[in-house]
């Protein structure tokens, strides 16, 4: 009976403690203009362009350093595309609290990952990867894409989605070979 | 009746000789070219069937550059930018990658 008890204390917690976090996810979720939306949209990529070069410094793993090269071209090729987007609608990317905010992660990251030894390093790096690029995905797919209002834009994120998701799947069969 | 003779010899000669010209044009295969697109980070479609000899045309309709390698890298296309296209003259089945980005995969099968 104790033990019984115990358990429905257990899943009691457990319950209120999805209910609030989920709540206070759902009331953190940020409002975003257009303009801001593309600055986050440029850091984000420009953060995974940062990593890649250290990656490309720190690594000898060949595959590594590929990964990381492929990284530094496919979101440069994004923001390249952000960037021209944005000037043919006369827009002009907004810094704002979610852009702030990766940008100041991502210090905290490269401090991290410069911090590794190469012994480290390729573990750290890619699981960062992982975990970043499923941190963008979400963004983009609960954010990003509901809140831009011009059509351009939202297709603009809709076709960086595939690229994310190729790049997490990428990350994950190295993270398993490491 | 000596002028008929060499008539249907001649009629019989040209009959025989558009049979003859007749089967060999059914026996001689066209080759054909297919067309693969890249696009959303994958190659479509990911299995083509072809015959030998047919001409299979990639164009990458993705953002970023892709590339379209052989699986023991016997052959490969250089990078291509969105818009460019690469063709190879396929004889066998192949299997191929996109030796940027990893876990595209793509097969090709004559039949």
């Amino acid at each position: 009976m104790k033990k019984f008890r115990k358990s429905v204390l257990v899943i009691g917690v457990l319950l209120f403690s999805i209910t609030f976090l989920s709540s206070a996810f759902a009331q953190e979720v940020p409002t975003l203009s257009d303009a801001e939306i593309a600055s986050v949209a440029v850091v984000a990529n420009q953060n995974d362009i940062d990593f890649a070069y250290i990656a490309m410094e720190k690594s000898e793993n060949p595959e590594v350093v590929n990964f990381a090269k492929t990284m530094v071209a496919d979101h440069q090729a994004v923001i390249d595309m952000a960037v021209e987007l944005v000037t043919k609608l006369g827009v002009t990317p907004m810094d704002n609290a979610v852009s702030k905010q990766y940008r100041e992660n991502a210090e905290a990251t490269m401090d991290m990952l410069k911090s590794k030894s190469a012994m480290t390093f390729d573990k750290a790096y890619v699981d960062n990867e992982v975990a970043y690029h499923k941190a963008v995905i979400d963004a983009v797919k609960s954010v990003l894409i509901p809140q831009a209002e011009n059509g351009e834009l939202k297709a603009l994120l809709e076709k960086a989605l595939p690229i994310l998701e190729a790049h997490l799947e990428h990350a994950e069969m190295l993270q398993k070979k490491l | 009746m000596e002028t008929f003779k060499p008539k249907m010899s001649g009629i019989l000669f040209l009959l025989a000789f558009s049979m003859l010209f007749g089967c060999k044009n059914q026996e001689v295969y066209e080759p054909q070219t297919h067309m693969v697109e890249i696009i959303e980070m994958k190659f479509h479609p990911e299995e083509l069937k072809v015959h030998k000899g047919d001409t299979v045309v990639w164009i990458n309709k993705d953002l970023v550059s892709h590339d379209v390698t052989e699986v023991n890298k016997a052959w490969a296309s250089p990078a291509l930018a969105n818009g460019d296209t690469w063709k190879k003259e396929i004889t066998k089945n192949e299997d191929y990658f996109c030796s940027i980005h990893l876990i595209m995969k793509g097969k090709l099968i004559v039949d």
